[in-house]
């Protein structure tokens, strides 16, 4: 018998209504029939087009009646879902706090990533402002990155190149003394500024216009904490406050600077007061030095890589007043991650850093959603007799996917609830871990659509597996009973359970491998001695030099009286300064070379190094030849270099440089004879490579002094200096800190980053051993029966904990292992970026790998032990 | 719905299931049709048709049994109903008396 086209007369079953349908489709067969029996070809093709002329209003049937009453089922997705919840409390409980802690870290991680990001976004100009840096070349090699740069490259560049719109230069001035009245204030942060500065950046007025605000000498612009600190209320326009080099009249108050920002201030001086007060400067001069930060705005959608080409250009051209050092341009919103050069404004942040606790944030999110994966699987067993009668009923797999997905959505959200109540709680603690002013994330939009995107993703993601394999289960080998292991995705759950456990085993080897690069550091011989090293800020010159002088003799003397303190030094610099925040940089000078020697042999930077006779004995450095300077005597025309100054001044040794002369391009009639050369020893943190540095023989009393103590009472010496610092300097703060404390500041970050990391790392094992141990619970749960044979037949408790326990732990040894090579890439690539590094030993890896099976051992353990001590007869009396 | 409308095919689908009296389906419509207007038509249109007449109360139906020739599906019989008659008479009245009113004209 001829048969219509299958497909019209599906198509046509699909749309017409049931009303219409008996008639239509046995007309049309009937039709069909009588008519293929002269033409078949034509008949079908006559079905076809009669079948799409029905496709018309009034025979369609409506697909909204589909399912006739949707908030009904809804309404019992919800009620079915929330009972399974209730009915095993521990499942639930375990998959929903790894869940909120998942997602808490996530939204921690989350925050400080787009907070570390958000470096200079509040300026409104913050794309198209570029920092001006100086690219320091040997010959063809390049050597290091200079933040400041030379007083006229800002003019020149406006003047020359069209695409610079205008131009701010910002000239530090750290550690400045302010007094107003009779109070002394010692400020860390602040700068000369060019007026422009306001109109490049945006800084919000509180009081006073910012137009012009620091055009003219004399002027100071103050952030209103400053203000308040100073005066007690913010609106003190006209006032005046007494800094370096006179007076100065508050012009302008402006907001205070946000935190996320590396240009930070308490107040700005106008910059045409500095030529006034230091006479060797103008800005106009190549020769003052490279000490000025200088931000140019660009016009929009100006090609940095062109401009970059255009600066090397200009760097040539002013061959003869810069030498070799070439500019080149940075986006500030770059700054605060990438930059990391010489004489930052601010320790940088670090973007490997931040894009790590990233990677830990997807880890942790990821390790919380496997956890609920594996036990909405494991627990299929359960699930699959209600699947099998729901479809007898007539339920269709995708109203079971969506009654899954339901409760997927359930424990969702309420472990989101949990998790914002976490980071509510756990904010605080969060914002000292990371040492930034997270205090805000919830007004962050970012914050709730990184929320809604977990969400989205977990349901869908963790969700959408157990509801596609629970709802596939064919319903009659289910009531049959013939179903009988969650065999099913066996695999799945045991690869998920490795990929938890090999993320788990690489965060504690990093961990482990950042805790002992931090020891390391700390404990590495620095070429010197700073332990037990007390410093004192140098007073006030408020005398005669001659006076003072004097005075520092006898307070010297005084203190040497003390048995406890052993050598009292003056240097203008101590260690630590150029790489600790709050102390005074090093001056540096360029073009130091051989006398009779090619002058352009060498540019690098080197550092001026001002010292006294005892500055070498109180840090225990050791002089590889030549001798110290000698007190009392005449030292102006000697020098003594280090090291690594004696390498690059071109000496084959150091015996080969004491005796020898070098001069500088600033100042070619000045000679000097090094007379020593000291052991290199770590000026900046032992991350960085030695630097050249040349000590001259100084004791102006100028910058800090230095009291090498042995004491076993700390308090009563400095009890002691203090008495005689107040009798001898009454009109200076007595101000102090331990060398090592402040030298140790530097590696601040990374400890930072090792306790971020340590507590998270902490978090991804607790979530990792809830889903082992749900998972073992419920594979026993399952074994019951088995247990109580095997325990009837004979078999021992040890033997039974061996094998519920093996499979488990195989498994985590399987990850562990794989662990191994993944970890060692990261932490080779992570120990790359230090110039002192420890040596990668066995244990580093062997340790936590023993410690991640001991705990997942533990954890299994507790579960199995109860398992092989049951009564067997409560097991197997029950069928 | 005061004034009922009957358009030209609808009468001749009406004309046809008055004629097969009780024993008028979509096929024998359609052979009907096609035989008296020697001419191709397409089933759609007549299910249009008795469908509208239908809402209209012009006809009626009941189904009748299974037979195999339709693939299993049910045949559905379509009879006049008084209404649709006096409509039937109406429009023949009507064309009646106007045939009637024609003068005689010659066609030499």
């Amino acid at each position: 018998m001829k048969v219509p086209p299958k497909y019209f007369l599906r198509f046509l079953r699909w749309f017409c209504c049931e009303e219409y349908l008996d008639e239509i489709e046995g007309d049309l067969t009937e039709v069909f029939i009588k008519q293929s029996e002269t033409s078949p070809r034509k008949a079908k093709w006559n079905f076809g087009w009669s079948v799409i002329k029905y496709f018309r209003p009034e025979f369609i049937k409506s697909f909204k009646q589909h399912q006739p009453n949707r908030y009904g089922m809804y309404k019992s997705y919800f009620k079915i879902g929330w009972r399974s919840l209730l009915k095993s409390k521990g499942y639930s409980f375990i998959n929903m706090s790894g869940l909120a802690l998942g997602i808490a870290c996530f939204l921690f991680l989350i925050s400080y990533v787009r907070y570390e990001r958000s470096y200079e976004n509040f300026h409104s100009n913050a794309d198209n402002i570029y920092r001006v840096t100086l690219d320091l070349y040997q010959g063809e090699e390049f050597l290091v990155t200079d933040c400041e740069t030379y007083a006229p490259f800002g003019p020149l560049a406006k003047e020359k190149m069209p695409e610079v719109i205008d131009f701010v230069r910002l000239m530090n001035n750290d550690n400045t003394r302010v007094k107003i009245g009779e109070q002394k204030y010692l400020e860390e942060r602040s700068y000369f500024a060019d007026s422009s500065v306001f109109t490049v950046f945006s800084f919000k007025a509180l009081h006073g216009t910012l137009q012009g605000a620091l055009s003219k000498p004399h002027q100071v612009v103050i952030t209103a904490s400053t203000a308040k600190k100073y005066f007690g209320e913010t609106d003190v326009v006209n006032q005046t406050i007494e800094a370096r080099g006179g007076l100065y009249k508050i012009t302008a108050v402006i907001e205070d600077v946000p935190a996320n920002t590396h240009l930070k201030f308490n107040f700005l001086l106008s910059h045409v007061t500095y030529p006034k007060i230091e006479n060797h400067y103008t800005d106009q001069s190549w020769e003052s030095g490279n000490n000025e930060y200088t931000y140019l705005l660009m016009a929009p959608g100006t090609d940095i890589i062109a401009f970059n080409k255009k600066l090397t250009d200009l760097s040539a051209s002013l061959k003869d007043k810069i030498n070799e050092d070439r500019f080149s341009a940075e986006p500030i919103k770059d700054i605060h991650l990438y930059s990391n050069k010489t004489y930052e404004p601010e320790a940088n942040g670090n973007a490997r850093t931040v894009y790590a606790l990233l990677l830990i944030a997807i880890f942790i999110m990821g390790l919380a959603w496997v956890n609920y994966i594996n036990l909405s699987t494991a627990r299929a067993i359960e699930r699959a007799r209600e699947v099998g009668v729901r479809k007898v009923m007539g339920s269709a797999r995708s109203q079971l996917v969506t009654q899954f997905l339901t409760e997927s959505i359930i424990v969702n959200v309420i472990a989101a609830l949990m998790a914002l109540g976490i980071v509510k709680i756990g904010l605080p603690f969060f914002c000292e871990l990371t040492g930034q002013p997270l205090m805000d994330i919830f007004q962050h939009n970012s914050f709730w659509y990184s929320l809604v995107a977990i969400l989205v993703v977990g349901v869908v993601f963790s969700g959408g597996y157990p509801a596609i394999v629970l709802s596939s289960f064919d319903p009659v080998s289910v009531l049959k009973g013939k179903f009988r292991s969650s065999g099913h995705g066996q695999w799945l759950r045991q690869g998920l359970v490795v990929f938890q456990f090999a993320a788990t085993t690489i965060l504690i080897i990093c961990l482990g491998a950042v805790y002992l690069q931090i020891k390391h550091l700390q404990n590495y011989d620095l070429g010197m001695d700073i332990n037990q090293t007390l410093i004192l800020r140098a007073p006030d010159k408020d005398q005669a030099d001659s006076i003072f002088q004097s005075k520092y003799e006898s307070f010297k003397t005084e203190l040497l009286r003390d048995p406890s303190i052993q050598v009292v030094s003056n240097s203008q610099s101590i260690p630590g300064s150029g790489s600790v925040a709050g102390l005074i940089e090093m001056s540096t000078t360029q073009s130091v070379f051989q006398v009779g020697k090619d002058k352009n042999g060498s540019s690098f930077n080197y550092s001026h190094y001002p010292i006294d006779a005892d500055f070498i004995p109180a840090f225990s450095m050791e002089l590889s030849a030549g001798r110290n300077f000698e007190a009392g005597m005449e030292n102006q025309n000697y020098v003594i270099i280090n090291e690594e100054a004696s390498k690059s001044l071109g000496f084959l040794s150091p015996q080969e440089a004491v005796g020898s002369k070098i001069t500088y391009r600033i100042w070619p009639s000045d000679h000097s004879i090094i007379i020593g050369v000291v052991k290199d020893f770590h000026q900046r943190s032992p991350k960085e490579n030695h630097i050249p540095m040349i000590f001259r023989y100084y004791p102006g009393l100028s910058g800090y002094v230095t009291l090498k103590v042995k004491t076993n009472n700390m308090e009563k010496t400095i009890d002691y200096a203090k008495r005689n610092w107040d009798n001898l300097f009454p009109s200076s703060p007595f101000s102090y800190f331990f060398l090592n404390e402040k030298y140790n500041q530097q590696y601040k970050a990374d400890a930072q980053f090792g306790v971020v990391m340590a507590t998270f790392s902490v978090i991804a094992i607790v979530i990792a051993c809830l889903g082992l141990f749900g998972l073992s619970s419920f594979t026993i749960l399952q074994r019951t029966k088995e247990i109580g044979i095997r325990k009837v037949l004979g078999g021992s408790v040890t033997q039974i904990v061996q094998l519920l326990s093996r499979d488990f732990i195989k498994w985590v040894l399987v990850a562990s292992i794989l662990a191994i090579p993944l970890s060692f890439i990261i932490i080779g690539q992570w120990l790359s970026t230090y110039a002192v590094r420890i040596d990668l030993s066995a244990w580093i890896f062997i340790v936590p790998l023993v410690i991640i099976v001991l705990i997942s051992i533990l954890t299994v353990s507790i579960q199995t032990i109860k398992a092989a001590n049951a009564n067997p007869v409560n097991s197997l009396k029950t069928e | 719905m005061t004034q009922q409308s009957l358009g030209e095919f609808e009468e001749l689908v009406l004309l046809m299931v008055a004629a097969q009296h009780d024993e008028a389906y979509g096929v024998t419509i359609l052979e009907g049709l096609e035989e008296k207007l020697d001419k191709k038509v397409n089933i759609s249109a007549v299910h249009v048709a008795l469908k509208r007449m239908e809402d209209k109360g012009f006809v009626k139906s009941r189904f009748g049994g299974i037979t195999e020739d339709r693939g299993g599906r049910r045949k559905k019989f379509y009879v006049i109903t008084a209404l649709g008659k006096k409509m039937l008479d109406a429009q023949y009245d009507l064309r009646n008396s106007i045939y009637k009113q024609i003068p005689k004209i010659s066609f030499g």
